[in-house]
C-alpha cells in the first residue's frame, strides 16, 4: 500500500482537496482492470446472445424468447406481484417515514436499523420461516404469490425504508404539517394534498427499487414453487443457454437503467447537503447506505 | 448486519426535533412518568406501529420458528438431533465451503473496493468519481440469476473469456478450473461485492483531513508512519466493518449459486433450499431448520464482530 | 527560562533537555511558486534573525498559507531557496526540516489522545515511551493541558485543542515554530486569551517564529516584525509601529488600521497642510509630490480632534463607545472620516451635530492626488 500512496503526483489546480495523492499509472491500472472485470460480462452476454453456441450472428435467442407464451405469463405475474408490492410498501412507509420525523425524530436510527435487519437474515431462512410457520395458513395466502407480495415488502425494506427516510428528510416535515394543521386539515388531508406531492423523488426511488427488487427475486420465489420472471429465467437456462443469456442481458439493462437514474438523482440531492470531513468513521451510516438488491 | 446501530442512538442526532413540551426539565422521576402516560408521550410511537407489527409478522416470527423448531423432532419434542447430522457429514462440508466462500470473496473484495476507492477519491476532477460512484451503486445491485447467466457467457464451458483463452492455449477447464465451483462462484460474487466496498469506502478515505498528513510529515513521520499510526488506525474500522457486511452478504446469498448451479453446490444456502424443496431426510424434517439457525448463529457472530468494531471506533469518533 | 541566548553552538535539531531552544536565522529567498495561472508566491524575499517572532499578515488569498507551506517543505517551490540556520534547505521534505507547525483547525490526530498526539513527533523519532511520557507531560503542563492528557481531540474545545496543537508542534523542539491562521476558529474571548498565551510561550521558548494572520490587531499585538503581503508580494517588512506609522505602500497604509484620506497640500520636506484642519508632519519617501504641490494625505483616527462646532464643515454621522476611547465618525461631502478620541472627551460632539476637525499628529503617507 506504501507504493500506492507513495507516488507523488504534481498537485493541480482543480480539486486535489484530498490527502491521498494517487499516481496516474496506480489510478489507471485499477481502474481499468476492475472496469474490464465488469463490463467483459456484459459484451460476453451480448454476444452470446446474438450468435449462441454456433456461428453467425442472429436474433434468435430473442425472437424466440419474445415469441414465448411463458415469458409473457411469467413477466404478468412479477409486474402484478411488484405492483402489489409497491403499494403496500408505500402504504406503509410514507406514514411511518413521515411519523417518525414529524413526531419521533429520537427514534430515526432505530428504524433506520430495524429497516435493515432483512439483510442480517438470509432469505433461504426466512422461507424457511414462512414455511414453518406460515404453512398452516388458508390457501389464499400460502397458495397464491400473494405471500411473495407480503415478504418482498420486508426484504425490500433496506433499500426502500431509507430511500423514503432521506426524502422525507429534505422536506422540513414539521412545518409543512403544523402549516397545513392551522389551516384546519385533518392530518390525511395533508399527507395526501401537501406531504406526497412534495415526496415524488422519494416515492419514485421507492417504487424503482421495490420493482426491480421483484423482477429479480429468485430466491423466495423459487423455493415457495412460484414461477415468476427468475425463476422461469433459470429453468430455460437449464436448456436453452443462449436464451437465458438474452433474457439476462435485459433483465440486466432494465434494472441497471431505472438505477443509474434513480443513483444520479439522489446522489446529486445527497451532494448538495454533502458533509465532509465530518467523522471519519461514518461507516455504520456508510453501511446504512448501501443498496444491495443482490438476493 | 446494523443491527449494532441500535445501540448508537445516543448521538447528537436525536437531539434534532427532540426539544418537545413532553420532554420533562423539572420534577420528579415518578412525575415524568406520570406525564408520560398521561400526556401521551407514548403516543408519538403509536405512529410507527403498524411497520413494527408488520416487520414483527413477517420477518420476526418466521426468523424465530425456525430457530425453534430446529429443537424438534418429527414428534415435536425436543431435541439436538438435528443439529448432530446438520454439523456433521456433508452438511458441515457445506459450511465450511460457505465460510470459505464468504471470506476468500470478502477479502478479494475488500481489498479492490479499497484500490477503487482509493484511485477514485484521489483523482482530479470530480467527472471520474461521480461515474464510479454511480456505477458502483448500480453494479451493487447486480445479482441473482442474471448475474449468473451472464457469467456463463463469459467464464462457462463455452464462455468467451474461456475461449479466448483456449485459443492461447490455456483452457481453464483443462486447469481445474469450473465456474460452477466455489472458485467460480468467488469470482461471480466479487461482481456485486466489489461495488459495494467502494461505496462502503468512498466516504471514510474522504475524511482523510490534509492537515493530518501534513501535521505528521512536520512532526518528521515518513509516509509510511503516517498510515501506520494514523491513516491505518483510521481506515481500519470502517474496513473491517465493510468486511463483515460483505462476508455476511455473500454467506446468505442464494439465488447466484442456483442460478449457476443448478443448485448443486455444497454451500449452506443451497442445502437449505433442496431441503425446502422436498428432499427431506426421513426423520428429521427439521434439519433444514437447524441449517437455518446455524447460518443466524453465524451472522450474528458478525454482526457482534460489526458492533464491537463499530464501539471501538467511536472512542474517537465525534 | 533557563539563560537568555545560550552559546551558538548548539546543534541544529533537536534538543532534549528544558524548554529552552536556540532560535535561528530563517530566510527565504527568491521564492516563486505558481499554480496554473495564479502567481501564489512571486519572488519573496523575507528573512527572521534568531529568536524573532514574525507575523505574516495580507488579504485572504495573498499567498501567506503557500509561504507558510513553502518553508515547511510542505509545499514544493518552483524556484528560490528557503535557508534555516543558514543551511539551504529547499531539497529537504518537511520530515527532514525540524519544524513545529499548527494548523488552523482540525490537526490532531482524532484517533489519538492528547498526550498521544504530543508523543507523536518523539515517537517517530525513536524516543522510548518513558522519556516521551515524560516530555509529553511537561508540554501539556506548559499549555496548561495537563488534565486533558487521556482526551480525545472531539472531547475538547477548540481553544484547547489548539494548545494541544502547539504542545504538539513544540515537543519536538523544532528550530522554527509555523503556525498558520491558529486562532481563526476561536470565538473571540479564547483568541485573546491564546493569543497572549502564545506570545509567552514563544518569548520563554525563544524560538523562531512565524505567524500567519489576516487580523491585522492580532498581528500588530504579536509581533516582533509584521510583514504585510500583498499578491504573492511582500509589501513592507517591520515593527508593527513602522508598520502602523509610517506604511511604505499605498496598500499598506489602507490594509493596516484605519486611516482618513484628506486632500491638502505640501507644504515643505516635514509638513503637509490640510485647509481648515491644520498641519501634519510626515516623513518623505520616492513619490511624495514636491512641495507647493496638491496632495492626498493619509491620517490615522488618532491624529486628529474632534469638536464641536456650529459652524463647522464636518457632519457628525455615529458616535460609538468602545471603553477607553470613542470613535467618531464625521462626514463631509460623502466622504466619511474616522476619529478615535478618549472616552472623557465623549461629551464634545453628539451624532447630527456640526463639528470641526484638528492636526494633532503626524501623516502616515502623503501620495500625489488620484
Ligand atoms: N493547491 C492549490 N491549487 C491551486 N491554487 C492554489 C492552491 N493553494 C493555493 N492556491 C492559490 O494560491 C493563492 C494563495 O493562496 P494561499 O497561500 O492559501 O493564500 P492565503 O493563505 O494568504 O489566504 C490563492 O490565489 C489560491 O487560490
Ligand atoms: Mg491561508
Amino acid at each position: 500500500m506504501a507504493s500506492v500512496i507513495g507516488v507523488p503526483a504534481k498537485s493541480s489546480g482543480v480539486g486535489g482537496s484530498n490527502v491521498l495523492r494517487v499516481g496516474k499509472v496506480f489510478r489507471a491500472v485499477v481502474l481499468g482492470a476492475v472496469g474490464l472485470f465488469f463490463i467483459v460480462p456484459v459484451i460476453s452476454s451480448a454476444r452470446f446472445s446474438f450468435t449462441g453456441s454456433s456461428a453467425g450472428f442472429s436474433f434468435s435467442a430473442y425472437s424466440k424468447l419474445l415469441s414465448d407464451p411463458q415469458f409473457w405469463s411469467t413477466l404478468f405475474l412479477s409486474v402484478k406481484i411488484g405492483v402489489g408490492t409497491v403499494t403496500l410498501s408505500l402504504a406503509i412507509l410514507i406514514p411511518t417515514t413521515v411519523w417518525v420525523h414529524w413526531k419521533a425524530p429520537k427514534i430515526r436510527r432505530v428504524m433506520e436499523a430495524l429497516s435493515l435487519l432483512p439483510l442480517v437474515i438470509p432469505s433461504v431462512v426466512i422461507t424457511l420461516g414462512v414455511i414453518t410457520s406460515f404453512g398452516s395458513l388458508p390457501n389464499i395466502i400460502m397458495g397464491t404469490p400473494v405471500i411473495l407480495a407480503l415478504e418482498y415488502v420486508v426484504l425490500a425494506l433496506p433499500y426502500t425504508y431509507r430511500t423514503l427516510d432521506s426524502g422525507v428528510q429534505a422536506l422540513d416535515i414539521k412545518t409543512l404539517v403544523e402549516a397545513g394543521q392551522s389551516l384546519g386539515a385533518p392530518f390525511r388531508k395533508i399527507l395526501w394534498w401537501v406531504l406526497l406531492p412534495n415526496l415524488k423523488s422519494g416515492v419514485l426511488g421507492v417504487v424503482v427499487l421495490a420493482f426491480a427488487f421483484c423482477l429479480g427475486e429468485f430466491a423466495v420465489a423459487s423455493l415457495l414453487s412460484f414461477t415468476t420472471f427468475a425463476v422461469y429465467l433459470v429453468q430455460i437456462g437449464q436448456t436453452q443457454a443462449s436464451e437465458a443469456i438474452a433474457f439476462s442481458l435485459i433483465a440486466l439493462l432494465f434494472t441497471w437503467i431505472p438505477l443509474s437514474i434513480v443513483t444520479v438523482v439522489f446522489s446529486r440531492r445527497a451532494g448538495k447537503k454533502s458533509r465532509r470531513g465530518g467523522g471519519v468513521l461514518m461507516s455504520s451510516q456508510s453501511v446504512t447506505e448501501l443498496v444491495e438488491l443482490s438476493e | 448486519m446494523t443491527v449494532s446501530s441500535l445501540g448508537e442512538d445516543r448521538e447528537s442526532e436525536g437531539g434534532f426535533g427532540g426539544n418537545n413540551t413532553s420532554e420533562p426539565i423539572k420534577g420528579s422521576a415518578t412525575r415524568s412518568v406520570v406525564r408520560f402516560l398521561k400526556y401521551g408521550n407514548w403516543r408519538r410511537f403509536m405512529g410507527v406501529l403498524p411497520f413494527i407489527v408488520y416487520l414483527g409478522i413477517f420477518l420476526l416470527i418466521p426468523a424465530i420458528s425456525v430457530v425453534v423448531d430446529a429443537f424438534k423432532g418429527d414428534n415435536g419434542n425436543f431435541t439436538l438431533s438435528n443439529f448432530s447430522i446438520g454439523f456433521s457429514g456433508v452438511y458441515f462440508e457445506s459450511f465450511k465451503n460457505s465460510i470459505q466462500l464468504s471470506l476468500f470473496s470478502a477479502v478479494i473484495s475488500t481489498v479492490v473496493g479499497l484500490l477503487v476507492a482509493l484511485a477514485i477519491v484521489a483523482s482530479p476532477g470530480r467527472t471520474l468519481r461521480a461515474v464510479v460512484t454511480a456505477g458502483s451503486g448500480v453494479f451493487a445491485n447486480t445479482g441473482g440469476v442474471p448475474l449468473a447467466f451472464s457469467f456463463v457467457a463469459t467464464l462457462g464451458n463455452f464462455g468467451l473469456v474461456t475461449e479466448l483463452l483456449t485459443k492461447i492455449g490455456y483452457n481453464p477447464y483443462n486447469h481445474g478450473f469450473s465456474l460452477y465451483s466455489v472458485l467460480g462462484l468467488t469470482i461471480v460474487y466479487e461482481y456485486f461485492l466489489i461495488p459495494l466496498m467502494v461505496l462502503i469506502m468512498i466516504p471514510p478515505i474522504d475524511a482523510l483531513r490534509k492537515e493530518w498528513v501534513d501535521a505528521a510529515a512536520s512532526l518528521g513521520a515518513t509516509r509510511i508512519q503516517f498510515w501506520r499510526y494514523i491513516g491505518g488506525p483510521l481506515l481500519a474500522p470502517p474496513l473491517l466493518a465493510g468486511f463483515l457486511v460483505l462476508f455476511t452478504d455473500s454467506f446468505a446469498a442464494y439465488a447466484t449459486a442456483a442460478a449457476l448451479t443448478s443448485g448443486t453446490i455444497p454451500i449452506v444456502p443451497i442445502q437449505i433450499g433442496s431441503l425446502i424443496s422436498g428432499n427431506v431426510l426421513v426423520g428429521h424434517a427439521h434439519l433444514g431448520n437447524a441449517l437455518g439457525a446455524g447460518m443466524i448463529g453465524v451472522v450474528i457472530i458478525a454482526a457482534i464482530m460489526y458492533g464491537f468494531v463499530q464501539r471501538r471506533a467511536s472512542r474517537w469518533l465525534r | 527560562m533557563m539563560e537568555m541566548e545560550s552559546s551558538k553552538t548548539v546543534p541544529a535539531g533537536v534538543s532534549v533537555q528544558g524548554a529552552k531552544v536556540q532560535g535561528v536565522s530563517v530566510r527565504l529567498s527568491k521564492v516563486t511558486r505558481t499554480y496554473g495561472d495564479v502567481r501564489a508566491l512571486s519572488e519573496l524575499d523575507l528573512a527572521a534573525s534568531p529568536g524573532e517572532f514574525v507575523v505574516m499578515l495580507g488579504p485572504s488569498g495573498c499567498g501567506k498559507t503557500t509561504a507558510l507551506r513553502a518553508l515547511a517543505g510542505l509545499e514544493q517551490i518552483d524556484s528560490g531557496a528557503v535557508y534555516i540556520g543558514g543551511k539551504d534547505v529547499s531539497r529537504l521534505p518537511a520530515s527532514k526540516r525540524s519544524i513545529g507547525m499548527v494548523f488552523q483547525s482540525y490537526s490532531l490526530f482524532p484517533n489519538m489522545t492528547s498526550a498521544a498526539n504530543v508523543e507523536f513527533g518523539l515517537k517517530v523519532r525513536g524516543f522510548s515511551s518513558a522519556e516521551r511520557r515524560k516530555q509529553a507531560h511537561e508540554m501539556l503542563e506548559m499549555v496548561g493541558l495537563i488534565e486533558q492528557a487521556d482526551r480525545f481531540p472531539h472531547q475538547m474545545s477548540g481553544g484547547q485543542q489548539q494548545r494541544v496543537a502547539l504542545a504538539r508542534a513544540l515537543a519536538i523542539k523544532p528550530e522554527v515554530l509555523l503556525l498558520d491562521e491558529p486562532l481563526s476558529a476561536l470565538d473571540a474571548k479564547v483568541r485573546a486569551n491564546l493569543r497572549e498565551q502564545i506570545k509567552q510561550l514563544q518569548r520563554e521558548v525563544g524560538i523562531t517564529t512565524f505567524f500567519v494572520t489576516h487580523d491585522q490587531e492580532e498581528a500588530l499585538s504579536l509581533a516582533d516584525r509584521v510583514a504585510v503581503m500583498n499578491n504573492g508580494n511582500l509589501e513592507q517588512f517591520g515593527t508593527p509601529t513602522e508598520v502602523y506609522s509610517s506604511p511604505e505602500t499605498d496598500f499598506v497604509a489602507s490594509f493596516v488600521g484605519t486611516v482618513n484620506v484628506f486632500y491638502g497640500t505640501v507644504l515643505d520636506d516635514k509638513v503637509a497642510i490640510v485647509p481648515n484642519v491644520g498641519n501634519f508632519t510626515y516623513v518623505r519617501r520616492t513619490g511624495t509630490p514636491a512641495p507647493g504641490d496638491r496632495a492626498e494625505i493619509l491620517v490615522r483616527p488618532e491624529a486628529i480632534t474632534v469638536k464641536g462646532d456650529l459652524e463647522g464643515e464636518y457632519l457628525v454621522s455615529d458616535v460609538t463607545f468602545l471603553g477607553s476611547n470613542v470613535r467618531i465618525r464625521v462626514q463631509k461631502e460623502g466622504s466619511t472620516f474616522t476619529i478615535i478620541q478618549g472616552s472623557s472627551d465623549i461629551d464634545i460632539v453628539a451624532p447630527g451635530s456640526r463639528a470641526s476637525l484638528d492636526a494633532k499628529g503626524s501623516a502616515i503617507l502623503v501620495r500625489s492626488k488620484l
